[in-house]
């Protein structure tokens, strides 16, 4: 699905640079679900932007396509260009759940298929079957103020998988949540990690929820390491 | 979505919308107010030119005169037997004077009204003549009594003379636009009747209700013009502020009776009152008249505003100056407070447009939702605006008294309409003193008499989609001003803002 060749990301900061990427080589097979962890500021986070086509590396390359080798270069596309791969094959789960606070739970679902150019009866149908998904179905008319965090994360996945995205890169999905909720919520990204094929990358400090992939990477002075690699072919559940 | 995330977003900063709202509607309110007292005041000057002009008349074309120094002056039927130029009548005698004189305008051919008639883009064109009607009655002193000159050669009564109050005479039109242009036709009518087109050449007169009152006039009774009795048909009433004319008589009898500089007006006439086929063509016309007769003076209602005086002039540089500009800055004010605030609201909503960036929402679209919210607050500021300014009018119209104008008296300029005559120049005789003191009682009066008017503040439709436009505007510039800031953003960078 990916593959990354010599990705650098530089950042000015005062009168210095921030080098929060240098020279990261990765490949990422299709269906795979890739962890990665590591300390405060060390660029597991920038490394998810590359990915997502929200920021563009300071050199090297990010081969994006159902096969690597072959696919789109994020890094060279034209604006407009990466903002369609967002928005036809790239969902989005953040740790703050970024949902919408003026729009209900099923309208910030509808959000994610606007640009899709769907129409507002098939919108409304498909973002009401991915909240039922989530086991929100009960929920469609509520604001986020009125969801709990874990309710709102929910509302984040079936607005981050309602397109039926090639891949969902979750930033830190758990880091706002209880035990108990969090474990709830990897559970879903799981089960619709392997019912849907997905290509799930997830950068998180929890060493819990990192074990439960395929592989986990550590992020470390901007440089990338695989720490453990127990790649399967995901199990349909049940 | 577009409407519903509008709807809710504007509803979510309410205080922050209202108050955008309020700072257009305050701009554009006033905008309204001080666009509607202008066109009050202009109506009031309009009020005002028109009873100088005529309700339809737009141009006025006058001659200044040059005076010969030496003129004749001639008694005719005097009592003690007429004489011509230089001849002294007999010491003792009683001379009768009984004139009706061009004293102030130059005579314009008839011909050239006909002229102006037929040029481009002029509706109708008429003539009529301005004069004074005086009667004077002394008896000649001997030869060794006299002051200072005398009759003949290059004498003349000295100047600061008793001289009565000369009667005003227009003479006018009677049918088609002779009787349509001119100040005639802006008078209104108290009593009896005005002119026929069988009164082409009678002696009948039409007289002002001010004058009759003063003379004891009544319709039926007779005023006599240049030892002529001319039958009263009607009376009417005019503005006060134009120092109107005393007595209308058909402007065929003004040209056989008056004279100018000695001359004969047959034919001739000293106003020409010019109707454009449209408001937008007065300037045009104006100038295409200069041209066509040289050494006139054209003149239209703009030109004629600048002299008014009295609180409609205050009123309209109030209008037009400290109204306009405070309208301006308040509006400026509203746009920047209106872009600030926007910009302000996109600022505090980084997160969410980086988050609808990385749902894969184009700039178009994330601008296009910034905008139009502005663009909401601006409609909503306008439909208040021009409530306000409504309601501003109505402030204006309700409160603000009636105001007072009259013509500025001015020597040596144009007098459209004849209401004012020129000052100074000839004399009795053969170039001595005499004149003058004729005018300056005339524009004494019209000064002591200024006209009230009353001042409505009327909104007009193009004040109304003026302020459309300037609602629409504000929302563009405070949208255009946050969304070009929603653009700018990075996904990545909008994603990593802490709130």
């Amino acid at each position: 699905m990916y593959k990354l060749t010599g990705v650098t990301k530089d950042y000015p900061k005062g009168r210095g640079v921030v080098h929060a990427l240098q020279g990261v080589d990765l490949t990422i097979d299709d269906g795979e679900w890739l962890a990665i962890q590591g300390p405060t500021g060390h660029g597991k986070s920038t490394l998810l932007q590359m990915l997502g086509g929200l920021d563009r590396p300071t050199a090297g390359s990010v081969l994006f396509g159902d096969d690597g080798d072959d696919g789109e270069d994020l890094a060279q596309l034209r604006e407009s260009q990466v903002t369609r791969v967002r928005a036809e094959a790239i969902g989005f789960i953040f740790q703050t759940f970024n949902l919408i606070p003026t729009l209900s739970a099923l309208e910030n679902v509808e959000a994610a298929l606007v640009p899709l150019h769907v129409s507002t009866a098939e919108r409304r149908r498909r973002a009401e079957a991915a909240l039922a998904d989530v086991a929100l179905a009960d929920r469609l008319r509520h604001l986020p103020s009125e969801l709990s965090g874990g309710q709102q994360q929910r509302v984040a996945i079936a607005r981050a998988l309602v397109k039926e995205p090639k891949v969902l890169l979750a930033d830190e999905p758990t880091g706002n949540l209880d035990e108990g909720t969090r474990d709830d919520i990897i559970g879903l990204l799981e089960m619709l990690w392997r019912d849907r094929g997905l290509t799930m990358v997830l950068v998180t400090h929890d060493s819990t929820v990192a074990r439960r992939a395929q592989r986990i990477g550590i992020m470390q002075n901007g440089k990338l390491a695989i720490k453990q690699d127990t790649r399967r072919q995901p199990t349909p559940t049940a | 979505m577009f409407l519903t995330y509008l709807r809710r977003e504007l509803r979510r900063r309410a205080r922050q919308a209202s108050i955008i709202a309020l700072g257009l509607a305050l701009g554009i309110g006033l905008v309204i107010t001080v666009t509607a007292l202008s066109s009050g005041v202009k109506n009031a000057q309009a009020e005002v030119l028109h009873s100088l002009y005529g309700q339809d008349t737009d141009i006025t074309v006058t001659k200044t005169p040059t005076f010969s120094g030496g003129g004749s002056f001639s008694f005719r039927g005097a009592g003690a037997g007429a004489s011509g130029t230089g001849t002294r009548p007999k010491a003792g005698s009683t001379v009768s004077i009984d004139n009706l004189t061009a004293t102030g305008l130059a005579a314009i051919s008839g011909s050239d009204v006909t002229a102006v008639s037929k040029m481009k883009n002029v509706a109708a064109a008429a003539g009529g003549l301005t004069l004074n009607d005086t009667k004077l009655s002394f008896t000649v002193p001997s030869s060794s009594s006299s002051g200072s000159g005398g009759f003949g050669g290059g004498g003349g009564f000295s100047g600061s003379g008793h001289f009565p109050t000369p009667i005003s005479v227009d003479g006018v039109g009677v049918s088609g636009a002779g009787a349509a242009l001119g100040p005639l036709s802006s008078a209104k009518l108290s009593s009896g009747r005005t002119f026929a087109s069988a009164d082409a050449n009678a002696d009948v007169a039409v007289v002002d209700s001010t004058y009759a009152k003063t003379s004891k006039l009544a319709v039926g009774s007779t005023v006599t013009l240049a030892k002529t009795s001319f039958k009263i048909v009607g009376i009417v009433s005019q503005s006060a502020a134009s120092s109107p004319p005393d007595v209308f008589i058909p402007l065929a009898r003004a040209q056989a009776l008056g004279t100018s500089d000695g001359k004969s007006l047959k034919g001739d006439v000293n106003t020409i009152y010019v109707a454009a086929n449209s408001a937008s063509n007065i300037t045009s016309v104006s100038k295409d008249i200069s041209a066509a007769l040289p050494g006139t003076t054209v003149t239209n209602s703009s030109d004629l505003a600048s002299e008014l005086t009295g609180s409609v002039s205050t009123a309209s540089s109030l209008a037009n100056n400290l109204g306009r500009w405070l309208a301006i800055a308040v509006l400026i004010a509203a746009f920047l407070l209106a872009s600030l605030l926007t910009a302000s609201a996109v600022s505090r909503r980084v997160r969410e447009f980086g988050t609808l960036k990385a749902l894969g929402w184009n700039s178009r679209r994330v601008v296009g939702q910034v905008v139009g919210e502005a663009i909401t607050i601006g409609i909503i500021g306008g439909i208040a605006g021009v409530g306000l300014g409504f309601l501003g009018a109505a402030l204006v119209g309700h409160f603000t008294s009636p105001l007072t104008a009259a013509i500025a008296p001015t020597t040596g300029t144009a007098t459209p309409g004849g209401a004012r005559t020129f000052t100074g120049g000839g004399g009795f005789g053969g170039g001595g003193g005499g004149g003058g003191g004729f005018d300056r009682i005339r524009n004494a009066s019209a000064a002591a008499h200024p006209v009230t008017v009353h001042l409505s503040a009327p909104v007009t439709a193009s004040a109304i989609a003026a302020a459309v436009v300037l609602a629409l505007l504000g929302g563009l510039i405070a949208g255009g001003f946050g969304g070009w800031r929603a653009a700018r953003l990075r996904p990545a960078a909008a994603l990593a803002r802490v709130e």
